[in-house]
């Protein structure tokens, strides 16, 4: 019982240590962020827009198969019990909470954490074994303002627009679906998605895709400069930042949901 | 001064500007849903109660949404002071005898209905107080509007009883064309072709007979007694036959272990006749070339099982 009580009060601590460190790395990051030093601007720049045409345009097609096929079913589902209780005029609604509140950001999220929040939680690991972080550092370029700002920039640029992107394409889904079912034109089914969104609805999406790009690019860079010496570290850092950020992902939905709809 | 992009540079200049222009036109398009661009005027109004009220809340005129409430507030005298905005379009009916109500639907929250006044009152300015049912003038306003509806009422009804009687009396209604039926009806029955008349000639014809004892009938009634002696001897006989089949069923049951022994030698020697028979078929010079059929076997009942199961 003792040693139940000492392995839980070590996990407990490890993970009250990781929290504050985590913490304190984002501090870190926003004070260079915020201290202006132009040397490096155009280099980290560069840097900037390769990660937003890494994270942003590249995934922009995986985003748009999921959003057309999220977009469809929800309207078939929909239609397979909405009209039971004379709810097709609610069509509109649903599709906006679903999309545009709830699953957008969140389906977005998982995709860019899968495809860019391990290959920079795997990429940094790799930096720090092979000692190009402290390279970097010999040379006088601080790896902060040049590595993980753009990429904390660009991975959060990206997942604000690939929410609009999925919202778009979702509500386009929709419609085709629709159009297959009922006889409705484009225009009238804008305007019922329109009657239905109101402006914090947008606002929710754009936070929540700046709040998750945020989280996303801040835990993976963390988990990779937390490399220590071993090469083996680095996928065991990536499981890890994974599961940090969907755990950070969902609370953060939670939190947001919670403060602008209860 | 020229400009060089890269490859680069422009896909994501590109992804980015879509995104812009796609959030700034579906911001536009929802303020447009929502009268954002629109001109309003705001009145005001008070309530002696204020259960469902909350601002953002719809108001109304006969259904059609024409502007929210702003703002609410419970003042010096306990009444719930409600500010509300009204779009500019609709504002042309909002007159001096206007009244405000709140109305609960069926479904959904509240919302805040205008019942409009008379076209030629004058309109209200903005930020004018719109008189609520809970004032006394606001009551007073909707009694004297009831007074007045009530003539109209009378002349509705007055109007809906003349096209009723019109419909009865022209030629294309519905009585109209009940009543033709009946007088068809009626004239096929009193006719001297009619059914009717001819089946009270019969019924009349029947009657006669049987009255002057002509006929099946009229023999019966006349036979003075003898079907009924007939009958009363019948049963007599019947009774007679009754007992004699006692009697024997008795006797039967009396020699029952006799007749049983028979019945049962009669089957040894049926069963053996039958085993000479097959015999007899299955034999080659008797059976020649055809081949006899076997019966098909046929499910038995479990009843009829040795032990059951």
């Amino acid at each position: 019982m003792g040693n139940y009580f000492y392995n839980f009060g070590k996990w407990f601590l490890i993970k009250i240590d990781n929290f504050t460190s985590l913490n304190a790395y984002t501090i870190l990051v926003l004070k260079i962020f915020f201290h202006k030093r132009k040397v490096t601007f155009k280099t980290s720049l560069r840097v900037l827009f390769k990660q937003i045409l890494f994270t942003g345009v590249e995934a922009l097609p995986l985003i748009g198969m999921v959003s057309l096929a999220i977009g469809g079913i929800s309207i078939i589902q929909s239609l397979t019990f909405l009209p039971k209780f004379g709810g097709e005029s609610l069509i509109g609604k649903l599709l906006v909470t679903v999309m545009v509140r709830e699953l957008g950001p969140l389906l977005t999220g998982f995709i860019v954490m899968g495809r860019s929040g391990t290959a920079i939680t795997a990429e940094i690991g790799n930096m720090v074994v092979s000692h190009e972080i402290q390279a970097l550092e010999a040379m006088g370029i601080d790896p902060i303002r040049y590595l993980v700002i753009p990429r904390i920039l660009g991975v959060t640029i990206s997942l604000v627009s690939l929410n609009i992107y999925f919202i778009i394409l979702s509500i386009l889904g929709g419609f085709l679906v629709s159009k297959m079912v009922l006889v409705t034109s484009i225009s009238i089914f804008l305007k019922k998605i329109l009657e239905s969104m109101v402006l914090s609805d947008i606002t929710v999406n754009l936070l929540k895709g700046f709040i998750f790009g945020l989280l996303i690019s801040v835990i993976c860079t963390f988990e990779g400069f937390s490399v220590k010496l071993s090469s083996t570290e680095v996928p065991q850092r990536t499981t890890k930042a994974m599961v940090n950020v969907i755990t950070a992902l969902f609370i953060a939905d939670g939190i947001i949901t919670v403060i602008y709809y209860i | 001064m020229s400009f060089k992009f890269k490859h680069l540079e422009k896909i994501v200049g590109v992804f980015l500007t879509i995104v812009i222009l796609s959030v700034i036109t579906v911001i536009v398009f929802i303020g447009r849903e929502r009268r954002w661009f629109e001109k309003q005027k705001i009145y005001s109004t008070k309530f002696f109660r204020g259960e469902g009220l909350s601002p953002g809340m719809m108001v109304e005129i006969k259904g059609i949404q024409i502007g929210e409430v702003k703002t609410i507030f419970l003042n010096i005298d306990n009444w719930i002071d409600v500010t509300f905005s009204i779009y500019e379009e609709y504002t042309s009916r909002i007159t001096k005898d206007s009244v405000v109500k709140l109305r609960a639907p069926l479904i959904g929250s509240k919302v805040l209905e205008i019942i409009p006044g008379g076209k030629d009152m004058p309109v209200l300015e903005s930020g004018s107080l719109i008189w609520s049912k809970d004032t006394e003038e606001g009551s007073r306003i909707l009694r004297e509007r009831k007074r007045e509806e009530i003539p109209d009422e009378i002349t509705r009804i007055i109007s809906n009883v003349e096209q009723l009687t019109y419909n009865l009396s022209s030629n294309e209604g519905s009585l109209y064309k009940t009543l033709e039926t009946l007088q068809g009806f009626i004239e096929q029955l009193t006719s001297e072709e009619g059914s009717l008349n001819k089946t009270l000639a019969s019924i009349e014809a029947i009657t006669a007979s049987i009255s002057e004892k002509e006929g099946s009938i009229g023999k019966f009634m006349d036979d003075n007694y003898e079907l009924y002696d007939n009958v009363i001897s019948l049963v007599e006989k019947l009774n007679l036959i009754m007992d004699d089949f006692r009697e024997l069923s008795k006797t039967m049951a009396e020699s029952s272990p006799g007749i049983k022994a028979a019945i049962e030698r009669s089957n040894v020697t049926m069963e053996e006749a039958t085993g000479l028979i097959r015999t007899l078929q299955d034999n080659f010079f008797v059976k020649g070339f055809s081949s006899r059929k076997e019966p098909e076997a046929v499910p038995i009942d479990n009843a009829e099982r040795e032990g059951g199961y």
